[in-house]
């Protein structure tokens, strides 16, 4: 059962699709690399599945398969917020302002996920040796994960998804937020007739995110390292898509957020604290809201390693949950500039 | 009568040469004007102004028409300005995104007359947003006056770039709308459709978009619309025969006249038949079978109808049946067939 598992979490990875949006080239090159990585992925599985073993020898296989799935799909959002080398940040930056790519990545993704191939997607435009040479920095960024090679720290904060989604509240209220305009298709998500929600799947974070850090990578002059390290955080599937089948997602995604604890995360045995900040006006209204820091612990992972799949679904809860509480109006003398920052926290503890 | 008895002859003749491209012609396969409308709306929709510039160049390089007989500008067009996001809906704020964003492009792109049309677009339907698409009396006064600036900045855009813009007949379309919208002389406007439709012989939408201006709804008349309908032909005919007629005055019955077309129009039905005529013998296309059964039912022409029933077969194209098309073409059928 367990080695059922890691193999359909490989295919997640690797499968090519029949109905590729890649040229012959890259096809090949699809075919080719999945079909290099598609064992090597299997053995790092079961490494995995022996190290979660080793740490609970008494524990029956059925037992181990949460663990199990919380360290796979927690190694899989490892390898996709992974940068491909600071020397390729630059490409990588041009390549994913690309506009009709948040469109044909989710296209990618509809039947069934294909993380390696995404990848492909992304570095298409590139020609020749460009093409060469990313291809080769994939195969290397590959290996550095399955050798384990790859750790990663906690996710950007504040997050990159909620500041986003917050300037766009503020653009459609009207506040001259952004030089650079919004493409029509998010124009229409954001500020047509009804309201935008959070975290509203694949293809609106990724827009989102093209449009937020097009402007913000003028606004703070960011380098383009710290922009695709944005990006890549910010457009991760949600949490919930990768740990059940895609279909079932959609629905939970917008439920879930509001329950005290996600689901999901109590499942899996997530704890730990999410400290954040609220910007409150003379109202006691909220301006902004953001994440500042967060220590989350969860069974199944190596030492070192963070739940970092799981952060997202902790953020947009704690998102939810600030957007459904009711604020004192603060004391006059404690505004600033018209608002007030309160910090605080909410802890993760399972009964 | 012989001309009556050549017209007949040449109409059977017609129809039975295009009863074999029609068959051939599965009614599902997308027309390439179709995609290309889709492609075009898609790069739009999405800010991929690359790709847009793309198709543009390529269509001005091969200048050729599609399946139905339109130049290729026009689906190219049509998807273009579908993809800004027109229509009722569209909030002010959309719409000033989408003026930000081909203010942009058309900053970037100086050179290009589409980026130009486009931002006269999106600041068209910046105008048409404030506004909103009701009838007059429905807008409240302070409306007006952001509807008039929005199309006085197209205007000032048009003056600062004509030079670019008019290099292209969809920039001459453009500026037909606008200065429709923004109440121009009427000699001034006929002075520039003169000068548009002299530049680009080729290109039938300046033909609709003038036709446009003239309907009774936008202040004009059906004498109007029939003036100019006949001298569009005059100017086309050597080449396209009545093609033009048919195709206008159908245009003008799906914008304005409807099923009144004979009554409130100067259409002539004869006329109307032999440009179908004309017009199928050179695009066999069942987009203007259909327009043609739908025009032949109000002129109660059973014969040609049946004829026409005939050959669009049980999946009839909706889009060439007026309003409220699926019940117009049932009564129609029902019509034809009854003994």
């Amino acid at each position: 059962m367990l080695n059922g598992l890691i193999a359909e979490w490989s295919n997640s990875v690797v499968s090519v699709p029949d109905k590729l949006p890649l040229d012959g080239d890259m096809q090949a090159r699809a075919r080719a690399l999945s079909g290099e990585v598609g064992p090597a992925l299997n053995a790092a599985g079961r490494r995995w599945l022996e190290e979660i073993r080793a740490a609970s020898p008494q524990v029956s296989d059925l037992a181990l398969s949460r663990p199990l799935m919380a360290r796979l799909n927690n190694e899989l959002v490892s390898w996709l917020v992974s940068s491909p080398g600071a020397a390729r940040e630059d490409i990588e930056w041009r390549l994913a302002q690309k506009p009709s790519f948040c469109r044909e990545r989710a296209e990618l993704h509809q039947g069934q996920w294909a993380f390696l191939v995404e990848r492909l997607l992304l570095l298409q435009p590139l020609q020749d040796s460009e093409r060469e040479s990313a291809i080769a920095a994939e195969r290397q960024r590959l290996k550095l994960w399955l050798a384990g090679g790859l750790v990663e720290g906690s996710g950007p904060t504040p997050p990159p998804q909620l500041q986003a989604f917050q300037a766009a509240e503020r653009q459609r209220a009207g506040e001259p937020v952004y030089a650079q305009a919004m493409v029509p298709w998010l124009s229409r998500q954001i500020l047509g007739e009804r309201a935008p929600l959070p975290y509203a799947g694949l293809m609106q974070e990724c827009a989102l995110m093209q449009w937020w850090l097009a402007n913000e990578v003028q606004r703070r002059s960011l380098s383009p390292q710290e922009a695709m390290r944005l990006f890549r955080h910010g457009t991760l599937p949600a949490n919930e898509n990768l740990l059940l089948m895609p279909g079932a997602v959609r629905q939970r995604s917008r439920t879930a957020a509001i329950d005290e604890y996600p689901p999901i995360a109590q499942s899996y045995e997530v704890t730990g604290t999410t400290q954040f900040a609220v910007v409150l006006d003379a109202a006691g209204r909220v301006r902004d809201m953001q994440v500042t820091q967060r220590r989350l612990e969860m069974p199944g992972l190596a030492a070192g390693q963070v739940p970092l799949a799981f952060e997202q679904t902790l953020d947009r809860a704690t998102f939810a949950r600030v957007r459904a509480m009711r604020f004192d109006k603060p004391d006059a003398d404690k505004l600033r500039e018209g608002v007030v920052r309160q910090e605080m926290e909410f802890v993760w503890k399972l009964n | 009568m012989a001309g009556c008895r050549r017209g007949a002859a040449a109409v059977a003749f017609a129809l039975s040469l295009l009863a074999t491209a029609v068959q051939a012609q599965p009614a599902t396969v997308a027309d390439a004007g179709e995609s290309m409308r889709a492609a075009a709306s898609l790069a739009v929709h999405w800010g991929d102004f690359a790709e847009a510039e793309r198709m543009f160049k390529a269509m001005r390089e091969r200048q050729r028409r599609t399946a139905s007989g339109q130049p290729e500008s026009t689906p190219l067009r049509q998807g273009f300005e579908q993809g800004l996001e027109p229509g009722r809906g569209l909030s002010v704020r959309q719409a000033e995104q989408t003026v930000a964003m081909t203010a942009q492009w058309a900053h970037q792109h100086a050179r290009s007359p589409l980026a130009h049309v486009l931002h006269m677009s999106a600041l068209s339907d910046l105008a048409w947003a404030y506004r909103g698409s009701g009838y007059a009396n429905t807008v409240p006064p302070q409306a007006w006056g952001q509807f008039r600036s929005a199309l006085d900045r197209a205007a000032q855009h048009a003056a600062k770039h004509a030079d670019v813009l008019l290099s292209d007949s969809l920039g001459y379309r453009r500026v037909l709308f606008l200065a429709k919208a923004l109440d121009w002389d009427a000699k001034r406007i006929q002075a520039i459709y003169e000068q548009a439709v002299e530049r680009f012989p080729d290109d039938d939408s300046l033909h609709f978009a003038r036709l446009n201006n003239l309907l009774p709804k936008w202040g004009g008349s059906a004498r109007q619309v029939d003036q100019h309908i006949e001298a569009v032909v005059k100017r086309t005919q050597a080449t396209r025969g009545l093609a033009l007629y048919a195709q206008l005055y159908t245009d003008a019955a799906e914008d304005q006249f409807s099923q009144a077309l004979f009554s409130d129009s100067m259409a002539r039905w004869e006329r109307m038949d032999q440009g179908f005529v004309d017009l199928t013998a050179s695009y066999p296309h069942r987009q203007h079978f259909n327009a043609w059964a739908w025009i032949a039912c109000q002129a109660q022409d059973r014969k040609r109808l049946l004829e026409l029933l005939d050959k669009i077969g049980p999946e009839p194209d909706l889009n060439q049946w007026g309003s409220n098309a699926q019940q117009t073409h049932d009564t129609c059928k029902a019509w034809a067939q009854r003994l």
